[in-house]
């Protein structure tokens, strides 16, 4: 049952897929063409030394070392990107399909409403490992292009930490918008507060009443590490991936329970 | 076994009802419509008997089983046309058969085609390029494609083209000669006279009869036209069975109620110039019903 279920939302959410692969591609694309003249002007990595604490912590220190600038300049944005894309399609597959009328039909077929969450949580998944493969290869290869070369490990890991941070919290609006079948609800508190755990991870450098709590922000696990520059464990990667299986499980009785359609 | 059978069922959102405690009783291989006004209660049944809504009091069953309990089980065995067909817009006629088709094992969607052929629709288009008619018989095919013993039929005519709705109500028939059942919910009543075995009326939220159409009709208050020769000797407004008696002149006009017998008799002694006994359509009968303020009786 999920199989097809999965086939279909994949079918069906492909070109909206599409379209964010085109737009992460430019984004690179824009980020690493900059990278030959910036690299070598000491002028900006003296600006850079000069920002406050808390935007080197954002942007990192060192524009002129590949691993620097791509990490600082084009993976500083990234959990903002990824999670706008996770969350909006997590709210978009369950509660979104049903607010436009589109649960009736599926749900009408005999197919389990669990097999029908689990093929589109499973959907969602796929897709954003299909984003984030995009945005590994785009940025290895137009960092060969530009002067910026990495090791690809280091980038598809790299890639792969936000990507699955991300899927924390599409997950987490795909579960919401199950449960109580409000779409707007479902992308506000998946992209709500992925954005604003981003922003707290990224602030819990400078401050360390956060440091203390930092373990339950999941950006932590996903972030904490610098995996541009040598390799980490794959512990990060299994906490997201379960903990974005957790939300999932946890709002299959609610979305079994509860009335559907408009 | 019935086809559907519910006890007490109710559901209530939140204070407001949906659905008072509903019994009903749908056999299997009768074609059973369901009239209201919109906003009587027809889709909250319907959605209830499809397990998207919980009930709050009662149970349904649709052949033995269980709607909210056992939903596979009954999904496996009914069609569903919702009121409002809403489909993938960017999916053609074609591709929903298909992914139909693999969402409950079917071999093939030749009968499905056969229908579109008899409907005249075409399953290469886009829905989103498709008028509202057409995609009704869409929604319609996909409810009819798995040849269902139950069809659960939100109203199906609507928005359908006079040729189509012949088509349709025909296919309606043709899964009664094949003993499938039907629950027809409809505020046409011109449809439901023609296909149905059986019809119940549904007011605010509330069964308020459920019999056999023959017997329905029977039960109908007849319209009563007289035009006397000669002033008449015989007070037709006495009888028992006449109601709302007019008279002007030589023209006397009533709503009479039960057989003619009696009436017939009065008139034996006087001369007549014409006698006009009109049955009630469904349509004046059902609009009689829901102009009285309870739940009353028209027999």
């Amino acid at each position: 049952m999920w199989p097809e279920v999965l086939r279909e939302a994949l079918r069906d959410g492909r070109r909206g897929l599409l379209g964010w692969m085109v737009g992460v591609t430019l984004y690179v694309l824009l980020i690493l063409a900059f990278y030959p003249s910036i690299k070598n002007d000491p002028a900006v990595t003296e600006v850079m030394q000069k920002l406050p604490a808390a935007l080197r912590s954002l942007f990192g220190e060192d524009f002129s070392t590949p691993a620097g600038y791509v990490g600082g300049r084009l993976f500083s944005l990234m959990p903002v990107l990824l999670t706008l894309f996770a969350a909006l399609s997590g709210s978009a597959l369950i509660a979104g399909a049903e607010a436009r009328g589109l649960l009736e039909w599926p749900l009408a077929q005999p197919l389990p409403r669990g097999a029908l969450l689990a093929g589109r949580a499973l959907a969602l998944l796929v897709m954003l490992l299909g984003l984030g493969f995009v945005l590994f290869l785009s940025t290895w290869a137009l960092g060969q292009v530009f002067q910026a070369p990495l090791p690809a490990a280091r980038v598809l890991q790299t890639a792969a930490l936000h990507t699955l941070g991300a899927w924390v919290f599409g997950a987490l609006a795909l579960a919401v918008g199950a449960a109580t079948g409000r779409p707007g609800l479902a992308s506000a508190v998946g992209a709500g507060l992925g954005i604003g755990l981003v922003v707290l991870h990224t602030l819990s450098g400078q401050v360390p009443a956060l440091q203390d709590v930092a373990w339950l922000n999941p950006w932590h696990a996903a972030l904490a590490e610098a995996p541009l520059r040598h390799a980490v464990g794959g512990a990060p990667l299994l906490v997201c991936l379960l903990l974005g299986g957790v939300w999932v499980l946890l709002a299959a009785p609610f979305f079994q329970n509860r009335d559907v359609g408009r | 076994m019935n086809a559907i059978e519910t006890a007490g069922l109710g559901k209530r959102y939140g204070r407001s009802v949906g659905l008072h405690p509903l019994d009903l009783e749908v056999k299997a291989g009768e074609i059973y419509g369901f009239l209201g006004p919109n906003g009587a209660g027809k889709t909250t049944t319907l959605r209830t008997l499809l397990g998207f809504l919980r009930p709050t009091s009662g149970t349904a069953r649709v052949f033995g089983r269980d709607v909210w309990r056992e939903r596979g089980a009954v999904h496996a065995r009914v069609g569903y046309l919702p009121g409002e067909v809403h489909l993938n817009r960017d999916l053609t006629g074609g591709d929903l058969l298909d992914r139909t088709a693999r969402l409950r094992g079917l071999p093939d969607t030749a009968s499905a085609r056969e229908i579109a052929g008899r409907l005249d629709l075409d399953l290469t288009r886009r829905l989103g390029t498709l008028s509202k008619g057409n995609r009704q018989k869409v929604g319609l095919l996909l409810a009819l494609m798995h040849r269902p013993d139950l069809l659960l039929l939100d109203e199906p005519t609507d928005g359908l083209d006079p040729l189509a709705q012949d088509t349709v109500l025909a296919l309606l028939r043709e899964a009664r000669a094949q003993g499938r059942t039907v629950f027809l919910s409809s505020h046409a009543l011109g449809e439901v006279e023609r296909v149905a075995d059986r019809v119940g009326i549904i007011r605010q939220g509330r069964l308020i009869r459920s019999e056999r159409l023959a017997d329905l009709r029977a039960s109908l208050p007849q319209r009563l036209q007289v035009r006397f020769r000669s002033p008449p000797r015989v007070d037709l407004a006495a009888l028992p069975g006449l109601s709302e008696p007019s008279a002007n002149g030589l023209d006397f006009s009533g709503i009479w109620r039960g057989s003619p017998d009696a009436l017939i008799r009065a008139l034996a002694g006087e001369t007549l110039a014409s006698l006009t006994l009109r049955e009630s359509t469904l349509e004046e009968a059902f609009l009689g019903e829901y102009r009285q303020p309870e739940p009353g009786h028209v027999a």
